[in-house]
């Protein structure tokens, strides 16, 4: 799903607010509606969930589907969202992999390919 | 083993015998062809518009994201593009040909192509079952259409055959349910995480969720979501049931239900499952017969009083 949040800290940093796993609560997120922009959920939810290599063409790919960008200083949050139930108890985490901004779009650093590796 | 045979054969004559809609009597021949031609329209409809949609959607695609089935075997990329719209067109004429008797081959080819563009399209992405009985459907029709030349033949034995398998696709269901996770399938915690997803997926479809009455009643009590979850399970299992004429009608009512509970717990939408099986779950030839019959006796009656006034 994608959510919109504030950028109010440097989003290369992997240390970055922006990049920490969130605790999911719907009436508290603003999500963008994929509908309005012709993307099909299960598709979308597929190219983000099921990559394993996030290439710059993977990447880039993302902001040829989604056509529209945020206004300055908010960010659109490309998450990958894992519903889990541990004894009982249910929660829902969203973890960031690609933010788009007003004129850019960029992967997670934690998601970088390290230096060295294929 | 002889009470074995005798179980058979009495499935056989439920399945395939005693069924209204290849009935030779004259009194419901007409209400028979009728209903059978709607079916057959209904699958027709339903399979074509199938195989344009995702024709129109795999047209602009590039890469394969999940290779599932076929697409393990055949490179279902070279099938996007212009390929998808042959794909498309020869399912359409597939069925054209059978459904106007020009020859009982159409069917057959029509599921090959339609499974081949099904294989194509969901190569994009998860696989949803929403389209999986229509599919069955056609291809019900492409066997009995191919496998015997008497029409009555081939109505008999679409009708048993696709009884046979949406009777066992649900029992399967409810076994592979039991088989995956085992009993505490039930568990209503279980429906509050899928509430919870299928949640993220609506309001990351239109940018916005709210439950409904049915889903805020199964998140403020896991015993909600249990007594949900048990009533589907015991529906599914139950499915064989629809073996049998008599109880068909209503074991597919409560699998109707079953698929609203569905809609209205998780956003999960089965509209060509819940059309079809209103078209096929129900004894309309009976019921036209029981009409056409009605009107038969009310007409010289009616004839009479104009007659005396």
């Amino acid at each position: 799903m994608i959510v919109e949040v504030p950028l109010s800290d440097s989003y290369t940093d992997p240390e970055a607010m922006l990049w920490e796993p969130m605790d999911i609560d719907i009436h508290d997120l603003k999500a963008i509606s994929l509908d309005k922009r012709g993307i099909d959920k299960i598709d979308f939810s597929n190219y983000v969930g099921k990559t394993e290599r996030w290439t710059p063409s993977v990447v880039s790919g993302i902001g040829i589907m989604i056509p529209d960008r945020p206004e300055e200083g908010m960010a659109w949050l490309v998450l990958k969202v894992r519903g889990r139930m541990d004894e009982g108890v249910v929660s829902v985490q969203g973890e960031p992999m690609v933010a788009l901004t007003a004129d850019t779009v960029v992967l997670s650093p934690n998601l970088l390919p390290l230096e060295g590796s294929p | 083993m002889n009470r074995i045979k005798q179980w058979i054969h009495t499935l056989e004559q439920s399945l395939f015998d005693n069924q209204p809609i290849c009935s030779e009597d004259k009194a419901v021949r007409s209400g028979a062809w009728v209903h059978f031609r709607l079916f057959e329209l209904f699958v027709a409809a339903w399979a074509i518009a199938y195989a344009w949609t995702w024709g129109f959607y795999t047209f602009k695609s590039s890469i394969v994201i999940l290779e599932l089935g076929l697409a393990n075997y055949i490179p279902v990329a070279s099938l996007f593009g212009p390929p998808s719209m042959v794909i498309a067109a020869v399912m359409t004429l597939g069925i054209i040909v059978s459904i106007t008797r020009v020859s009982r081959w159409g069917y057959l080819i029509a599921i090959l192509a339609l499974h081949l563009q099904y294989v194509v399209r969901f190569s994009q992405g998860e696989i949803p079952h929403s389209s999986n009985l229509i599919g069955f459907a056609l291809l019900a029709l492409a066997i009995g259409f191919a496998t015997h030349k008497d029409s009555v033949a081939q109505v008999r034995f679409t009708w048993g055959f696709l009884w046979f398998f949406v009777g066992l696709g649900y029992t399967s269901a409810a076994i592979s349910k039991l088989m995956g996770t085992g009993i505490t399938w039930i568990e209503g915690q279980h429906l509050v995480l899928w509430i919870h997803e299928k949640a993220i997926d609506y309001a990351s479809m239109t940018g916005s969720w709210t439950p409904n009455i049915l889903q805020s009643a199964i998140l403020n009590s896991a015993w909600v979501g249990t007594l949900s979850l048990f009533i589907g399970w015991f529906t599914e299992a139950i499915g064989v049931l629809m073996w049998s004429r008599r109880l068909r009608p209503w074991v597919v009512l409560v699998t109707i239900g079953m698929h609203f509970g569905i809609t209205w717990t998780m956003n999960i939408v089965f509209v060509a499952f819940v059309m079809q099986l209103v078209l096929t779950g129900f004894p309309w030839v009976e019921w036209i017969a029981t009409l056409n019959q009605r009107f038969v006796n009310i007409s010289p009656k009616s004839d009479s009083q104009t007659t005396k006034s």
